[in-house]
């Protein structure tokens, strides 16, 4: 492996005399913003349609129009949403922070054994924490869920939004079929996001009551030498000794 | 009629004579039942000559035969006639029709030569005449429309003859009359002939005709009976009663042919404004009112004009009867605002702030307030304006060197906290308050200009925007709040040290030494002395000032917030309790209240949105923005620069370290929870909902 | 009281007897003085008030006292007895005597002599009787719902006769879009009492019901000739008593305008409406229409977005017709297969063919769209498994932690990744 491929010397961050890694870079955060707004607008303007018996959304559409500019606010949000999507695929293929993480991101055999691992640690069979590269299969899953969900999404949400095109294409039955996946992939995905997710960054009790990553992009060393051990000693490989050797001080290894 | 019944046995006993002359339809249909039969006139047009043999015999002419009305081919024999047939005479029979239609217009001018006014045939058809009660006939109800239209909407012939009202077709097919005719199918709805007349039809100028002025209401009480009883009684119908000009009869509120149903909201906008042809003052003060200017601006569940004076009732605010007496005002206001009282009817509907002699509080509410307004923008224009020239001055006199420091204030590696993060959170609930409360209230101020109808029209209308400004009110509100308990909070200690240590007792100079110490925002005798070296610093004749930790800039700034919060949040409130506050106050404080707050508003704009903006961000060394307020920071040599006074004291007193900027998640931690527990409680709550709509769908088929 | 009155009126005829010789020609003066007396004849039945009678058509007639009170005529030997003879409008009035006979006033009073059902003074007065057309007669349509009033708003004559409409319909009449352009409108060509139920033949519910469309078409005329061509008008001109009739959907008495959201039609409350039949089991079995239309309805898109208030979404009429409603197998029906192209295109401008093609009413059955049925079958495996291992990996996760903690905890010096 070559080390500079990597580019570990920009990764490793000073922020108030200690040393961090940068886990997302501003890019990166300010995509992952855009998700989260335009993820929550769209769930609380499309999941009503799901549930349009209940009491709450009742309450929700009390004003005269109101169901109108729930139709607009889901429409705008999914403008970003696609937005989002198309910057993330031009800026995993173009740019070189991207490209890497892309790289980083590929599927291998690893993450099969990854749950396996830890779900033996879990139970107590093995006492090692398993090691984990810069993504573990828990996240790989997320990013995988969310792009094949905003994808599928987008897809389908397009064909509802212009049902008279769409059906040049097809005949009408097929959107209706569409329109099943569209909801169901919005309660997978919302599900997956509120349970899953949540659970990850906040309710983790290691991370509890949330993990500032998303916020300022940095990862605490112990964090990454516990977490992901592979992405920690790649590092150490590919720095510089100075900051090695700072590296280990901090951690107190040295 | 009764012509016709013994017309009929008459035409009947000659018809059998000519029988035996044998001269019968079939023979002329025998030619004239060809549909391609056709000849040429004079001007070289085609004119068909075929007769529909199915259409005559079920007209209303069916059992005639044809030389009964073509007298001139009578005893034509069936090798054909190649004369032209002369006209027929419909007046041979119908002589009492005959007789009304030449009095009409249509028949004065057709006397007087004029060949475009319609004959007999024009409207009713020729050989497939069917009663007017039939649907297949030209002039049945549902049918005559288009058949005046062929000429009334010629364009041809409005060209030629200029009709006084050439959309009378189009705009009747909007009004409600039209609607019930053709789509609810109503055959008690009128058409054309149920206001104009038939035969008798006359110009709107004849006083004879039932359009003319004075014949309106009776035209229209034909069928609105009840109406043109309440009418007639009221002040309106009794001026047009006699022939007054300015008593206005049914067409002027409800228009001729565009008739809409009252109840819309078509009819509901444009009221004020039908009544304001003649009230054209009452609806000038009116639109004062917030009444008249969300009518303007498109809301519908506000009061217009017939809400308190009532419509075709209407008698003058005398007359024990009006709505508007001082004895039926309550009663009145009521009809909409639940709660209403006598103080609360005490309200200014037409309130003048112009006028000194009726309304002597509005008035001098009304002049205080322009006062202040021209004063504190006079004052901070100028000031402004010799900074801005100051600035300019400098920045030419030497760019690099101002440039130069520009840069060096952003680089320099020591960075000092000036607002803690609740004070950053404040001021941007402040910000998303005060741009809410301006962009859904200063439109109401405005309501003339079209782009506060735009406004209007985006934000949803004037009921929304009504319910935003109470919403940004109770945030603002709300950040008010947590300010002044922050505030007490940071004097709590104090009150140990403030406490006489021999007596116990709190002591006033302990506490106003803690009021106005250097940090605190109260102005002070510094304030002054800064004040005017920095007004001879604009004239060139002193060094720049050292400031303390505020400005009296800032601290204006401050001030104009902190009492204009207290006064328009006050003034706000009373207008949207109303009925709580007149209980004890008499009725015009709304009206005041109303003054007060409309023109403290537009001060706390103008003012923020100029002064406020210029001295913060648009001064040549901040441009084009100090994002202070947000990340909270301010930079050691901008310190310097700027405040030098306080960087000063905080040096002395050993105080700076504490200001050095630090990690601050510790201090963000409970805005953050706060804000996350409530996005985090929603999402579960509506993942909770879900949950169970779907299990109830699931369980239950 | 009469023996008060005797001797001024012997008096009184004696100076009449002297002053015109004979009595043959009795005139209205010659009762009125007496009768228009409150003092002489007490200030209620008996009192005429002359100058509302000189007003009444009857006067202006010409009509004397006696052409009604024929026992009176040529009567001489004052006073004249206390009881009269009850005055008999069929004398002169006799075509709509025969059609009150036929009534349902007329014939309770024919066959039971109860006298409880309206005669002809009930509703027209007695002495100050006014032309139909003029504004003051008391059956002028403004006036007519307060005359019915005067029996039908009573409760306890409504107690004692089953079936007899309450002062509820005439407050639901007022409230409605035919009371409303009569009292606010103030429109006598608005529909009064009588424009539905008659005036003198008022017939039984049973007689009166299958004449509604009639009765509505005889206003609403271009709306008849559309139901009558519609499915459900068709089956009423066959007498099929099942088919909804103007007021099934539009009310009775309570008519709104369709433009009124209280209205039993408005866009949002016309799902409901149609449904009482079309998602009733029973009829749709009966007539083989395919059921649960309302239901199927409300899972479309349309359905939620008209239930949660945009009225501007497709209603039942808008792809239905509202009076001429056709089955999809008629032709001319607009959702004929070949006209729902059309249809869709009043709202989805260039819809095409293809757009129309598949169920609209959902029911979420397999064989309506079986890709549908599968697609939310295996949806709903997919989101329980995995939530259900997110579930059981969250569980695990925590209760890992807490036994790490707690063995942690007792060897203080161990450090915590291990």
């Amino acid at each position: 492996m070559n080390g500079k491929r990597f580019g570990y010397q920009k990764r490793l961050v000073e922020f108030e005399g200690k040393l961090y890694y940068e886990r997302f870079s501003k890019a990166q955060r300010f995509q992952h913003l855009m998700l989260l707004i335009s993820f929550s607008l769209l769930i609380f303007t499309g999941l009503p349609l799901l549930i349009p018996e209940t009491w709450i959304v009742r309450k929700m559409f009390l004003f005269e129009g109101s169901f109108t500019l729930r139709g607009i606010i889901h429409r705008g949000a999914a403008l970003v949403l696609i937005g989002v999507s198309v910057y993330h695929v031009f800026y995993c293929l173009f740019s070189s922070r991207g490209n890497r993480e892309l790289r980083e991101m590929i599927p291998t055999l690893k993450d099969l054994k990854e749950p396996v691992s830890m779900i033996r640690y879990n139970l107590g069979r093995s006492e090692e924490y398993p090691e984990f590269g810069r993504f573990n299969f828990i996240e790989k899953f997320e990013y995988y869920a969310v792009a094949w969900g905003s994808a599928i999404m987008i897809v389908t949400g397009a064909a509802l939004w212009f049902p008279v095109s769409a059906t040049i294409l097809f005949p009408r039955w097929v959107l209706d079929i569409i329109r099943v996946i569209h909801g169901f992939e919005a309660i997978l995905a919302f599900l997956a996001i509120i349970i899953w997710h949540m659970y990850n960054v906040h309710f983790n009790p290691e991370v509890f009551p949330m993990s500032r990553i998303w916020i300022n992009g940095r990862m605490e060393l112990e964090f990454l030498r516990h977490h992901h051990r592979l992405e920690y000693e790649r590092m150490l490989a590919e720095l510089p000794p100075d900051k090695t050797q700072r590296v280990r001080e901090q951690l107190g290894e040295a | 009629m009764i012509r016709r019944r013994l017309t009929l046995p008459i035409f009947g006993i000659l018809s059998f004579f000519t029988i035996l002359l044998a001269q019968e339809n079939s023979d002329c249909l025998s030619c004239h039942g060809d549909p391609d039969l056709a000849t040429v006139n004079e001007q070289g047009e085609e004119i068909s000559l075929h007769v529909d043999e199915e259409a005559y015999s079920g007209s209303s002419h069916e059992g005639f035969l044809c030389p009964d009305c073509h007298g001139d081919l009578a005893g034509t024999d069936d090798s054909g006639h190649d004369t032209p047939v002369a006209p027929v005479n419909c007046a041979d029979c119908h002589d009492d029709v005959d007789e009304i239609f030449r009095s009409s217009i249509h028949g004065q001018l057709m006397f007087m030569g004029d060949t475009d006014v319609p004959d007999c045939s024009s409207c009713h058809g020729k050989h497939n005449i069917y009663p007017a009660e039939d649907n297949r006939s030209t002039v049945n109800k549902f049918n005559l429309m288009y058949t005046c239209a062929r000429c009334h909407q010629s364009k041809e012939l409005q060209e030629k003859r200029g009709f006084a009202k050439p959309d009378a077709l189009p705009q009747f097919y909007e009004s409600v009359h039209a609607k019930g005719l053709m789509r609810d199918g109503l055959i008690v709805a009128p058409s054309c002939n149920d206001c104009h007349g038939t035969h008798e039809i006359q110009n709107s100028t004849n006083p004879a005709s039932p359009i003319h002025r004075r014949n309106v209401y009776k035209t229209c009480g034909k069928c609105h009976t009840k109406v043109e009883e309440v009418y007639e009684k009221s002040i309106h119908g009794q001026l047009a009663e006699q022939d007054d000009t300015r008593g206005p009869v049914c067409i002027d509120c409800h228009e001729s042919h565009r008739i809409v149903s009252p109840e819309t909201v078509a009819y509901k906008q444009y009221s004020d404004e039908r009544c304001g042809n003649c009230h054209d003052d009452q609806l000038e003060r009116y639109r004062e009112t917030f009444h008249g200017k969300a009518m303007r601006l498109g809301a519908t569940e506000v009061a217009a004009c017939y809400d308190c004076h009532g419509y075709h009732d209407i008698v003058a605010s005398e007359d024990p009867a009006s709505p508007i007496h001082p004895d039926n005002k309550v009663q009145t206001c009521s009809k909409c605002h639940e709660h209403a009282h006598e103080g609360f009817a005490g309200y200014i509907t037409h309130a003048n702030h112009f006028d000194r002699d009726n309304y002597p509080q509005l008035y001098y509410a009304f002049i205080l307030m322009t006062a202040l307004l021209i004063g504190v923008f006079f004052f901070f224009g100028l000031h402004t304006s010799l900074w801005v020239v100051r600035s300019v001055a400098l920045f030419l006199r030497d760019s690099k060197a101002f440039r130069e420091l520009k840069i060096n204030v952003k680089k320099d590696e020591l960075i000092y906290t000036r607002f803690t993060p609740l004070e950053r959170l404040l001021h941007i609930m402040l910000i998303i308050s005060f741009t809410t409360l301006a962009l859904t209230g200063i439109p109401l101020k405005f309501f003339y200009a079209e782009w506060a109808q735009f406004l209007m029209s985006i934000l949803g209308g004037v009921e929304i925007a009504g319910y935003l400004h109470r919403f940004a009110a109770l945030i603002l509100v709300v950040v008010f709040l947590i300010h002044v308990v922050v505030l007490i909070r940071g004097f709590m200690p104090r009150i140990k040290t403030s406490k006489d240590p021999e007596t116990g007792k709190f002591t006033l100079k302990a506490f106003l030494c803690y009021l106005f110490r250097p940090d605190s925002m109260m102005p002070h005798w510094r304030d002054v002395k800064d004040f005017w070296a920095h007004q001879k610093w604009f004239f060139g004749k002193g060094p720049k000032p050292q400031f303390e930790r505020w400005t009296y800039w800032e601290k204006f700034d401050y001030f104009a917030v902190f009492w204009g919060v207290v006064i328009i949040g006050f003034s706000g409130l009373m207008m949207w309790t109303p009925a709580t506050f007149t209980s004890i106050l008499p009725g015009w404080t709304i009206n005041v209240a109303l003054i007060i707050h409309s023109d403290e508003a537009l001060l706390a704009a103008g003012f923020i949105f100029t002064f406020h903006f210029f001295n913060v961000h648009f001064r040549i060394e901040k441009f084009p923005m100090d994002t202070v307020v947000f990340s909270g920071k301010i930079s050691k040599a901008e310190l310097l620069e700027e405040r030098k006074g306080w960087f000063d004291r905080l040096f002395k007193d050993r105080q700076l370290e504490t200001l050095r900027a630090q990690d601050e998640w510790e201090s963000w931690q409970p805005i953050a929870k706060t804000f996350g527990f409530i996005a985090f409680g929603s999402g579960v709550l509506l993942a909770l909902a879900i949950f169970t709509a779907m299990l109830f769908r699931l369980l239950v088929p | 009281m009469n023996n008060f009155k005797l001797p001024a009126l012997l008096v009184l005829a004696l100076f009449i007897a002297l002053g015109n010789g004979q009595l043959g020609a009795q005139e209205n003066e010659i009762c009125l003085e007496c009768h228009n007396d409150p003092e002489l004849v007490g200030a209620d039945t008996l009192y005429v008030d002359s100058e509302k009678w000189t007003a009444s058509i009857h006067n202006r007639m010409e009509l004397e006292c006696v052409s009604c009170h024929m026992d009176l005529a040529g009567f001489e030997d004052w006073p004249h007895p206390e009881r009269l003879e009850k005055v008999d409008c069929s004398v002169c009035h006799d075509g709509a005597f025969e059609l009150w006979q036929q009534g349902i006033h007329g014939l309770p009073a024919q066959a039971k002599g109860d006298l409880d059902a309206a005669s002809c003074a009930d509703c027209h007065g007695s002495h100050y009787i006014m032309a139909v057309k003029e504004r003051s007669s008391r059956v002028y349509p403004t006036n007519l719902p307060h005359t019915c009033l005067n029996c039908h708003g009573d409760p306890e004559l409504a107690d004692k006769h089953e079936g007899m409409g309450r002062a509820e319909v005439a407050e639901m009449y007022l409230e409605s879009v035919h009371g409303k352009a009569l009292e606010k409108s103030g429109l006598v060509i608005s529909a009064t009492c009588l424009s539905c139920h008659g005036s003198h033949n008022i017939s039984s519910l049973e007689e009166f019901y299958p004449q509604i469309p009639k009765i509505c078409g005889n206003c609403h005329a271009g709306i008849y000739e559309d139901y009558i061509q519609g499915v459900h008008g068709e089956a009423f001109v066959k007498g099929n008593k099942d088919v909804p009739l103007c007021t099934d959907c539009h009310g009775e008495h309570d008519i709104k305008s369709p433009d009124d959201p209280e209205s039993t039609v408005s866009p949002r409350a016309m799902s409901e409406n149609c449904s009482h039949c079309h998602d009733d089991m029973s009829l749709s079995a009966k007539y083989r229409l395919p059921g649960k239309r309302l239901t199927s309805f409300r899972n479309t898109y349309h359905g939620i977005a008209l239930n949660l208030g945009d009225i501007r979404v497709a209603n039942c009429a808008s792809c239905h017709d509202y009076h001429n409603i056709r089955p999809s197998s008629d032709p001319k029906s607009t959702i004929y297969p070949a006209n729902l192209a059309n249809t869709c295109g009043k709202c989805h401008p260039n819809a095409r063919e293809n757009f129309a093609k598949g169920k609209i009413h959902l029911e979420g059955k397999l064989e309506e769209n079986i890709g549908a049925w599968l697609v939310k079958k295996t949806y709903i495996v997919l989101i329980t498994g995995l939530i259900g291992s997110f579930a059981a990996y969250i569980c695990l996760d925590l209760v890992n932690y807490r036994r790490r903690r707690r063995s942690v905890g007792k060897n203080q010096n161990q450090p915590e990744e291990d």
